[in-house]
């Protein structure tokens, strides 16, 4: 065992692209924040550098592995890439995440994370054969799509590789790109940062393993993993069934748990037809999600779903492993072959304007999915798709583009829902400038929103802004659709704060909606304040989506944070410390799981499929899982206050990196949207998820209050940094009059 | 009573309930039970028949397998073969209704009603003429998809808001 503890790889590779230099430092440094995204915020913190942006070269990227990581613990292979990300106003910093099998392998080597800094004269990838760890040219990585990319390495290094790259938006210097692993599996927002380092990818041989610590017993691991499978249920954990099963009190169509009767797995070389699958037939585990339906309805999908996939260690298999003849018969693609889940189909069929289920919808989601990942372009979680869908309807890219570059796209074929749009579409977003052609359409679309809009969201001419003019003129769009008239913005100066459309929901931050205000009203609206992007929290979802019925699920919200604080879907009541409390465990049980790092579209498992226990499940699991693992017996408060620790440095970092001592009116405040939407209805009323101005302030009120953070600005006390001993981070903020009096 | 309960479980695995006569008759088997209800005590008293679950119908004792079929199920599959379509149905929308839920019009195309298309159509309308069935209630969802509820439970603004919920909406 490389170090007292199971768990830790315990060492560190330092990259610098500058140098060439390659060095191994301790893990033991970090283990106060745990892994995974704690390593990354702590390396950013330690290496803080003012005013840079993302693609410069004192940024640095820091792609980390948690302690659970490859121990075989249940869904426990999470990536997570944490840097500056050029997509954010003020390039903040932000954690993209992946699954697969990369985190697994990393730490077989022999390491928790690394850390790329500096940058290359020439095109470079990373080799890791345990420790022999190189940098090689990559002149002829340089340029290839994601998959071709992935085949490359694995033919240097062996098919036993498990590979991460860039593709070319990243290499184009596309804000909107993502780092991707085998599998469909990527993390946005981060790939022009390696792409401004040269940097093209990873390829990892670890042929090591994960060391348990010695006082625990195989006896105990196999006990923790019955009781975990024992409470898990489908992807969000979904505990009961989509459709009626006999030995299941209730189903519910939020429910991602699609398997059973009636779902045919049609595209593996010998269908197969699912059948019930109980919750407590462990052997039936992978059978559940079968999430293929979900996204393509159930007619195609058992034409075309070949298999689910998933993670290293992972039983639930949310991936949806396709086959569909026609992307090489009809669109000439190398493959009929794709695997993906969630964005990487939803990005493209968004895009088209959200056509249903049939056989144009599969072949936009599948085609759209094939070019979104072989260019690793980043939706920035739908952000991408939404513009383009709203951005067509209301007919401003014939305002926007130069007429003939607006000549040149072919909007017939978008109006005909046909996929062979999706080409033109992806590629002129991953090439940019590189593209064959004008392209402030594709320029525009890859940027990043932020850089496109004023104070007040309203868009400049694009043209100037992407032509580097010192004074962009505003492009002068207005609302103009008959629907606008209903939401009172008929004649108003278009603005992406107002339209609801859009999706965007941090106003300061023009970070994306993502289970927000729809999902526990204030508790997904609060969560939504705090990370620079999108939240990528989904901490209430596997509670809320659960599918057991309203009154069950607001009994175990009651029992965890008090009275009151789930309230029925769209039927939202004012602001109460129980919705506050369920915000910041919602954030901190998601800071714990990208940090160990485990899979939070599956944990917390707060409930389960299994009536003999009222259906709850156990919320200690994590610290269970930690303890035999680690060897350090944690109990579930004393992990959670590990990560609240990461919580709170990101917070400071926040700070440090803006430079704003107010957070709540410069980082927490939220689009106009959300407070202005069905002017017909008040704030309460049933039918919407409108918030409420006042009741926000009074959100935030009670959240900075839990958080320890000063009611005025949002910023963490000293009191509150010391608690959690990062006294060092309060002096900083104090020397620079960042922290409250 | 024992020589019965692989039978239960092979039935309940395919989603059915049995009674005692059903399956001696129709696993030949050589057996009288005078009391089914003491026989069914002495039964469960062992540990490995304790997932044998006794329900009584209108006229006659049904067993199951809790492994493989829940109460709420048993109940169902009662009422469906008792003849009792409209009430079991209303009982099982009441039953989501009291937890504040609709109920999908096409979880009675599933087991145990089993319910065609036209059938379903066809006992949607049935239930304006059926006395103490006044509470229930079917919409149509902008996606076309019907839903029922009870008005003792949702009201009707309130259900057309359930029953229009759409998962890519917002989020997915």
């Amino acid at each position: 065992m490389s170090s007292k503890f199971g768990g830790w790889a315990g060492y560190i590779l330092r990259v610098n692209l500058t140098t060439s230099k390659i060095s191994k430092e301790t893990t033991e440094k970090y283990h106060d924040y745990i892994g995974g995204m704690g390593i990354g915020y702590k390396v950013l913190w330690d290496n803080h550098v003012d005013g840079i942006k993302a693609t410069d070269e004192e940024n640095r990227l820091v792609i980390s592995a948690g302690p659970l990581s490859g121990s075989g613990a249940i869904c426990s292979a999470r990536t997570t890439i944490t840097s500056r990300n050029p997509v954010i106003r003020g390039h903040l910093i932000t954690d993209g995440h992946f699954g697969g099998h990369f985190s697994p392998e990393l730490k077989f080597a022999g390491y928790d994370a690394i850390i790329i800094e500096g940058k290359s004269p020439t095109p470079v990838w990373l080799k890791i054969l345990d420790d022999k760890v190189t940098i090689e040219p990559a002149d002829s990585l340089w340029g290839l799509g994601i998959f071709d990319t992935f085949a490359a390495i694995s033919k240097m290094m062996g098919q036993q590789a498990q590979v991460a790259a860039i593709g070319p938006a990243g290499e184009n210097l596309v804000a909107q790109s993502t780092f991707q692993t085998q599998g469909g599996h990527s993390a946005g927002g981060h790939g022009s940062v390696l792409g401004s380092k040269k940097f093209k990818g990873i390829g990892i041989i670890g042929t090591g393993r994960v060391e348990i610590a010695e006082s625990t017993t195989n006896e105990q691991l196999r006990a923790l993993d019955d009781h975990i499978l024992g409470i898990i249920g489908a992807n969000n954990q979904g505990v009961v069934p989509h459709d009626p099963q006999s030995w299941a009190e209730f189903n519910a169509g939020i429910s991602r748990w699609r398997g059973g009767p009636g779902v045919t797995w049609g595209a593996a070389d010998e269908p197969v037809m699912l059948e019930e699958t109980p919750w407590d037939d462990h052997q039936k585990v992978g059978m559940r999600t079968s999430m293929a339906e979900m996204y393509f309805g159930r007619e195609e999908a058992n034409k075309i779903f070949k298999r689910p996939g998933g993670c290293h260690s992972c039983p639930i298999r949310c991936f949806c492993e396709l086959k569909n003849p026609k992307m090489k018969t009809e669109y000439n693609l190398p493959t009929e072959y794709i695997t993906n889940t969630c964005m990487g189909f939803l990005d493209p069929w968004y895009s088209m304007g959200k056509p249903g289920n049939g056989e144009k919808k599969t072949d936009i989601m599948t085609i759209g999915g094939y070019y979104m990942d072989n260019l690793a372009i980043w939706s920035a979680y739908g952000q991408l798709s939404h513009i383009m869908r709203e951005f067509t309807k209301r007919s401003f890219w014939e305002v926007l583009l130069p007429a003939e570059e607006f000549a040149a796209i072919n909007w017939e074929q978008y109006a005909n829902l046909d996929a062979h749009f999706m080409q033109d579409y992806y590629t002129r977003i991953g090439l940019a400038k590189s593209y064959n052609g004008s392209n402030y359409f594709g320029r525009f679309l890859g940027t990043g929103l932020h850089n496109f809009i004023n104070d007040e969201g309203e868009l400049y001419n694009i043209q100037d802004v992407l032509d580097d003019v010192e004074s962009p003129r505003m492009a002068g769009l207005t609302f103009a659709l008959e629907s606008d008239a209903e939401e009172n913005l008929l004649g108003k100066t278009y603005s992406v704060f107002l339209d609801e459309g859009v999706h965007v929901f941090n106003r300061s931050m023009v970070g994306g909606l993502h289970h927000a205000s729809e999902a526990a009203g204030q508790v997904g609206a609060l969560l939504a304040t705090v990370f620079n992007r999108d939240p990528q929290c989904h901490s209430h979802i596997n509670l809320i989506n659960c599918g057991l019925p309203y009154a069950k699920i607001a009994e175990v919200a009651e029992s965890m944070w008090g009275e009151n604080a789930f309230d029925p879907v769209k039927h939202y009541k004012a602001m109460n410390v129980a919705k506050a409390k369920f915000a910041k465990w919602c954030l901190v049980k998601n800071v714990l799981h990208d940090s160990l790092t485990v899979c939070n579209w599956m944990f917390p498992l707060l409930v389960s499929p299994d009536v003999n226990k009222n259906y709850l499940g156990d919320s200690s699991i994590e610290s269970q899982m930690f303890s035999l693992v680690t060897g350090i017996e944690t109990s579930e408060q004393e992990l959670d206050d590990k990560a609240e620790r990461v919580l709170q440095l990101h917070r400071a970092l926040s700070v440090l990196q803006m430079k704003e001592p107010d957070q709540r009116n410069n980082h927490d405040a939220l689009c106009e949207w959300v407070y202005d939407m069905d002017p017909d209805k008040i704030f309460g009323e049933e039918g919407t998820i409108k918030m409420d101005r006042a009741d926000i302030q009074i959100g935030l009120d009670l959240f900075y209050a839990e958080m320890g953070w000063d009611n005025a600005t949002g910023v963490p006390t000293r009191a509150t940094l010391e608690k959690f001993n990062l006294g060092f981070a309060a002096d900083k903020l104090e020397g620079l009059g960042l922290l409250p009096a | 009573m024992i020589e019965l309960v692989d039978y239960i479980r092979l039935l309940s695995r395919d989603g059915r309930l049995s009674t005692a006569d059903q399956i001696i008759a129709v696993a030949g088997l050589e057996l009288e039970i005078e009391d089914i209800n003491a026989a069914y005590q002495t039964l469960i008293e062992d540990e490995q028949y304790a997932d044998i679950v006794i329900i009584e119908a209108k006229d006659d004792f049904y067993f199951y397998s809790k492994r493989y079929i829940v109460k709420s199920y048993a109940v169902q599959w009662i009422g469906v073969n008792n003849g009792d379509l409209l009430d079991t149905i209303a009982n099982e929308i009441r039953r989501y209704g009291a937890l504040g839920e609709l109920v999908a019009a096409n979880n009675f195309t599933h087991p145990p009603y089993n319910l065609e298309k036209a059938e379903l159509d066809e006992l949607i309308g049935k239930f304006e003429d059926v006395e103490g069935c006044e509470d229930i209630c079917i919409q149509t969802a902008n996606d076309g998809s019907k839903q029922f509820f009870s008005t003792h439970f949702l009201t009707t603004t309130y259900a057309t808001v359930l029953g229009n919920i759409d998962p890519f909406e917002y989020s997915a």
